[in-house]
C-alpha cells in the first residue's frame, strides 16, 4: 500500500494520542514545578473532572461548542482555506442567538423545540455569512481568505461586545450582558443540576453528519481535491463556487458553537463569551485532521485541560492558565511533527 | 581510462512494490558519452539518481575513479565529481545565474559576506571555457527553456566536474534547442568530461552517444556501441511485453457530423502586437497546432480549454460561447482535455489513482469513500486497464512513474468520444510504442465523431495524429494547410521559427 493509504484507524490515531499523553506529562511537570503541592493539584488536575458526575457533566457542555467550532475548522482545511475567524463566527452566532431566541420568547405559542431550533439556525446563518465575506473577496479580488477572516472577525467581535454591553443590555442586571432567554428557547439540561444540556448531543450528531460529509459524500470528496489541488479542481470542472461552500458551512458551524454557549449552560449572551473557543477549536482541528473523524476526542482532551486546570486551580494552587500552556504544547507536538502523524 | 563505474546497482521500492533497477552495471571512461536507454519505468531515471546520490541503492556500488562513494549522499557524489542535471529544473527564480551557480556554497569575502563579484568571475569562466551562451548576471526567470538548461548543466559542473548526467534534458526543449544542446555536450566530452544521457528518444541517442545501455524492466537488455545500433535494434531491445494501449472498447453513437463546427475559435489575442488567430475544428478532424515554446500555445490551450477568458474574441462550443456553459456538464460530457502542465493542472498528485481516473464521472459513483469503495475501485481498474496502465486504485497518483501519469491522463479523457477534445502535449513522456498507440485511439476518436485540437511542439507528432496542420509563431498562423506527411516538416519547421517571414508581416 501506498504512503498516501489511510491505513488503519489505529495508524493513524498513535501518533495523535502520543502526542496528547505527551501533553499530559507536560502538565505533571508543570505542576511538580508550579504548585507547592504537586501532589494535590496533580489529583486534582487528571482525577477533578471524573470525581463527581457534575464536573464530568459540565465537562462533556464545554467540549461542545469546542467540537462545533473545530468541526468547522476541519472543513475550510479540508477545502484549502485557512478559516481563522471561527472566533468572530462563533461571537456573531451568539449574537444572533440571543436575538432570535429573545423575539421567539415574546411570541409564545410555539412548540418547545422550534424556537431552540430558529435560534440555532440564525446563529448558524449569521457566523456563515461572515465566513462567506472571505470567501467571496477572495474569489472577487484574491484577497486571501486567511487573512480577511482573521480581520473580520477580530472587527465583529468586537462589534458584537459593543452591542451586547451597550445597546442591547439587560439594564436591571449588573452583569455585562443581554436579557437572559427564556426557558422555553434554551436548550434542555439533560442531567439538572449540573449543566450538561442537549448540546452535548446535537454536537455528537454535528460531528457524525461532518464526517460522513468529508468522507462519504460527492461534495465532500470534491472538497478534498479542491484542498488539494485548485487549478486540478477546475481543470476537471468542479463548481467554482465549492470554496465558497466549505467556507460558508465552516462559518455556520462555527455560529452553531456559539449559540449552544448562549442557549445551554448560561442562557443569555455576554460580553467576551465566546472566551476563545474559535482559536481552541482550530487547534483541535489541527490535532485531529482535516476529515473530522479525530475531533470528537481531540475537543474532549481539551475540554478535560481546561477543567482539569480549574479544579487544580481551586483545589490546589495551580494557576487555571496551566490549560493554555499545556493545549500549546499539544498543538506544538502535533504542528512540529515532532511525532509524525 | 575508466573514471566511472556503477556495479550491481538494486533498488526496491516497498511503497509501490517495484523493482526498479536490478544489477544494473555501466561503466564509463574520460570523453566518452554513453546514453542510457529505455520506456518508462525501466529504472533509467532511478539508475541516474542513484548514482548523483539523491538515491540510496539496495545494494550495488558507484565507483569514481575506484573510489566508493557513499550510497545516498549528493554531497559525496559531487566532491566524488558527479553533477546531476534534473529533468525538471531546480534553479531558483529570483536569483541570477551566477548566483544560482554558487548556491550551497557561496564564495565569502571577508569570511562572511557574499561575494558576488567571485560568483560571476567563476560562472564566467565555466561560461567561456566551454561556450556556452549564458549571461551570468541574467536572472534565471528570464531566461528562455534552453537557456535554464544550459545554467542546469553549468552548475552540475561547477559542482560536480567530471561526470554529468542529464535526465531527459531536451523533453523542455524544441528541435533546434536540442541540436544546440547536442553541440555544447559534445564540446564537454571534447575536454574529457564523461557524460551519462538518460533519454528515450532514440535519434537523440544515436546523435550524441558514444555508448549505449539499453534497460529493460529495470536491468540491462544489452550494452552496445553506438555505431552497433539503429533505431530499429534499440526500439525491439527496450519492447517489454504487455502493458499495451489498445483503444476504448464502450463507444457511443457517432456525433452528428454536420452542424456547426464542433470548436471555433474567433479572434484569440495570443501575443501582444500580433494578429488575433481564428481556427475552427469540425467534427471528425483532428487540427493541430504546432509551435515552439514561448509562441503562444500556452495561451491557445488555455482558451480553448475555459481555463482561462481571453481579452478579446470568443470560444465556441457546438456554436454555443464556452464560458456559458457549466464547467461541470461541458468537462463530464462536451470537452476532453489534457493539460500540458500534467502535474500542475492534469492531476491530483497527493489523491489516489482512483479518485484521480474516476475525476470526470463522479456522476456515476454519487456516494463516495466509505461505500461503493469496492465498486470504484473496480471502475478505476477497469478504466486504467485498456490504457496499459499498471497501478492500484488506492496508489498515489504522486507514486506513479511520468509515463504512468500520462497514461491516467489518457484513460480519464479518452475513454469515449466526447464532442470536442482540447490535447496538449498528449503524447508527453510515453515510449515510442505506446505514442503510436496514444496516436492510433487520437484518430479512432476523430473517426467517431469527435473534434480534436492537438497542441504540439514537435512535428513528428503533429504528423502522426492530424488532418490538418497549423502553425504559430509569436502568437499568430503562419502557416495552415492539409497534412502532406513527412514532407512536408521541412516547410512546418520553418513557419514555425518564423523563417521567411519579412518583418512586415506583423503590420
Amino acid at each position: 500500500m501506498s504512503a498516501k493509504t489511510p491505513c488503519s484507524l489505529a495508524a493513524r490515531a498513535a501518533p495523535r494520542v502520543a502526542a496528547l499523553g505527551a501533553a499530559l506529562v507536560f502538565a505533571a511537570l508543570y505542576a511538580l514545578i508550579a504548585s507547592s503541592d504537586p501532589r494535590a493539584a496533580l489529583v486534582a488536575f487528571f482525577a477533578g473532572p471524573f470525581s463527581s458526575s457534575y464536573s464530568f457533566f459540565a465537562l462533556l457542555e464545554s467540549s461542545a461548542p469546542l467540537l462545533a467550532c473545530a468541526l468547522g475548522a476541519c472543513i475550510a482545511f479540508r477545502a484549502g482555506a485557512f478559516n481563522l475567524g471561527g472566533e468572530g463566527q462563533a461571537s456573531v452566532g451568539t449574537l444572533a442567538a440571543a436575538l432570535s431566541a429573545g423575539a421567539l420568547g415574546g411570541v409564545g405559542k410555539l412548540p418547545p423545540f422550534l424556537g431552540m431550533a430558529i435560534a440555532m439556525l440564525a446563529a448558524a446563518a449569521a457566523g456563515s455569512i461572515l465566513a462567506l465575506f472571505s470567501a467571496i473577496a477572495e474569489r472577487r479580488t484574491g484577497a486571501q481568505v486567511m487573512l480577511t477572516s482573521f480581520l473580520l472577525a477580530q472587527a465583529a467581535t468586537i462589534a458584537v461586545d459593543w452591542a451586547i454591553g451597550g445597546p442591547l443590555r439587560d439594564s436591571g442586571s449588573n452583569l455585562l450582558a443581554m436579557p437572559a432567554i427564556a426557558a422555553r428557547e434554551r436548550l434542555p439540561l439533560l442531567a439538572p443540576p449540573s449543566p450538561l444540556s442537549l448540546a452535548f448531543p446535537i454536537s455528537l450528531v454535528m460531528a457524525v453528519c461532518a464526517v460522513f460529509f468529508t468522507k462519504g459524500s460527492k461534495a465532500g470528496s470534491e472538497i478534498r481535491l479542491l484542498g488539494k489541488n485548485p487549478e486540478f479542481a477546475r481543470a476537471i470542472g468542479l463548481s467554482p463556487r465549492l470554496g465558497a461552500w466549505a467556507m460558508g458551512i465552516s462559518g455556520a458551524l462555527a455560529g452553531m458553537g456559539g449559540s449552544f454557549l448562549v442557549l445551554g449552560r448560561t442562557g443569555r449572551a455576554m460580553v467576551g463569551m465566546t472566551g476563545g473557543i474559535g482559536w481552541n477549536g482550530l487547534a483541535v482541528a489541527l490535532i485531529a485532521g482535516t476529515d473530522g473523524l479525530g475531533a470528537l476526542p481531540s475537543a474532549l482532551f481539551f475540554a478535560w485541560l481546561d477543567s482539569g486546570s480549574r479544579q487544580a486551580s481551586i483545589l490546589a494552587d495551580l494557576s487555571p492558565d496551566a490549560s493554555s500552556v499545556l493545549k500549546a504544547a499539544a498543538l506544538f507536538l502535533i504542528t512540529a511533527k515532532l511525532v509524525e502523524p | 581510462m575508466e573514471l566511472l563505474s556503477a556495479r550491481g546497482i538494486t533498488k526496491y521500492f516497498r511503497d509501490t512494490l517495484t523493482l526498479a533497477d536490478d544489477r544494473v552495471s555501466l561503466s564509463l571512461a574520460e570523453g566518452e558519452t554513453r546514453a542510457v536507454v529505455g520506456e518508462n519505468g525501466a529504472g533509467k531515471s532511478n539508475l541516474a539518481r542513484v548514482i548523483a546520490g539523491l538515491v540510496a541503492q539496495d545494494s550495488g556500488e558507484v565507483l569514481v575513479r575506484g573510489r566508493r562513494v557513499r550510497p545516498g549522499s549528493v554531497r559525496d557524489a559531487e566532491s566524488a565529481g558527479i553533477g546531476f542535471v534534473p529533468q525538471v529544473s531546480l534553479l531558483a527564480e529570483d536569483l541570477t545565474v551566477a548566483e544560482n551557480i554558487v548556491l550551497g556554497r557561496e564564495p565569502r569575502s571577508m569570511g562572511f559576506f557574499l561575494s558576488k563579484r567571485m560568483a560571476y568571475v567563476e560562472t564566467a569562466m565555466l561560461v567561456e571555457r566551454f561556450g556556452f551562451r549564458l549571461d551570468p548576471e541574467a536572472r534565471v526567470s528570464s531566461l528562455s527553456a534552453a537557456e535554464r538548461r544550459q545554467a542546469d548543466i553549468v552548475r552540475a559542473l561547477a559542482w560536480g566536474g567530471e561526470v554529468v548526467i542529464l535526465d531527459e534534458p531536451t523533453s523542455i526543449l524544441s528541435e533546434t534547442e536540442s541540436s544546440g544542446l547536442f553541440e555544447l555536450l559534445a564540446r564537454l566530452a571534447k575536454a574529457g568530461k564523461a557524460i551519462l544521457l538518460i533519454t528515450h528518444r532514440l535519434s537523440e541517442v544515436l546523435r550524441a552517444a558514444d555508448s549505449i545501455t539499453v534497460l529493460r524492466d529495470g536491468a540491462v537488455a544489452a550494452d552496445l556501441r553506438a555505431d552497433e545500433a539503429d533505431e530499429a535494434i534499440l526500439s525491439s531491445l527496450m519492447a517489454r511485453r504487455g502493458a499495451r494501449i489498445s483503444a476504448p472498447r464502450v463507444f457511443t453513437p457517432p456525433l452528428r457530423p454536420d452542424g456547426p463546427p464542433a470548436l471555433e475559435l474567433r479572434d484569440l489575442p495570443l501575443a501582444r502586437d500580433a494578429r488575433p488567430a481564428s481556427l475552427s475544428v469540425r467534427r471528425g478532424e483532428a487540427l493541430a497546432v504546432v509551435a515552439l515554446a514561448g509562441n503562444g500555445l500556452g495561451l491557445l490551450e488555455d482558451y480553448a480549454s475555459g481555463m482561462a477568458k481571453p481579452p478579446a474574441g470568443e470560444v465556441l462550443v457546438g456554436g454555443v460561447r464556452l464560458a456559458s456553459i457549466r464547467r461541470g456538464l461541458l468537462r463530464s460530457r462536451l470537452l476532453g482535455y489534457m493539460p500540458s502542465a500534467r502535474e500542475r493542472r492534469g492531476l491530483c498528485l497527493p489523491a489516489s489513482m482512483r479518485d484521480n481516473i474516476l475525476a470526470l464521472r463522479a456522476s456515476e459513483f454519487p456516494v463516495r469513500d466509505w461505500i461503493g469503495r469496492r465498486r470504484r475501485d473496480a471502475a478505476a481498474r477497469a478504466a486504467a486497464l485498456p490504457f496499459g496502465l499498471s497501478a492500484q486504485p488506492r496508489q498515489a497518483a504522486a507514486s506513479l512513474s511520468g509515463g504512468n501519469r500520462q497514461r491516467l491522463l489518457l484513460a480519464r479523457e479518452l475513454d469515449r468520444p466526447r464532442e470536442v477534445l482540447v490535447l496538449a502535449e498528449p503524447l508527453q513522456s510515453l515510449d515510442l510504442a505506446s505514442q503510436a498507440e496514444a496516436a492510433a485511439i487520437m484518430r479512432e476518436l476523430a473517426a467517431r465523431g469527435s473534434a480534436l485540437l492537438v497542441l504540439l511542439s514537435n512535428i513528428e507528432e503533429a504528423i502522426g495524429i492530424a488532418d490538418r496542420i497549423v502553425a504559430l509563431y509569436r502568437g499568430e498562423i503562419v502557416w495552415e494547410g492539409r497534412n502532406e506527411g513527412a514532407s512536408g516538416a521541412a516547410r512546418l519547421l520553418s513557419a514555425m521559427t518564423g523563417a521567411g517571414l519579412g518583418r512586415a508581416s506583423t503590420a
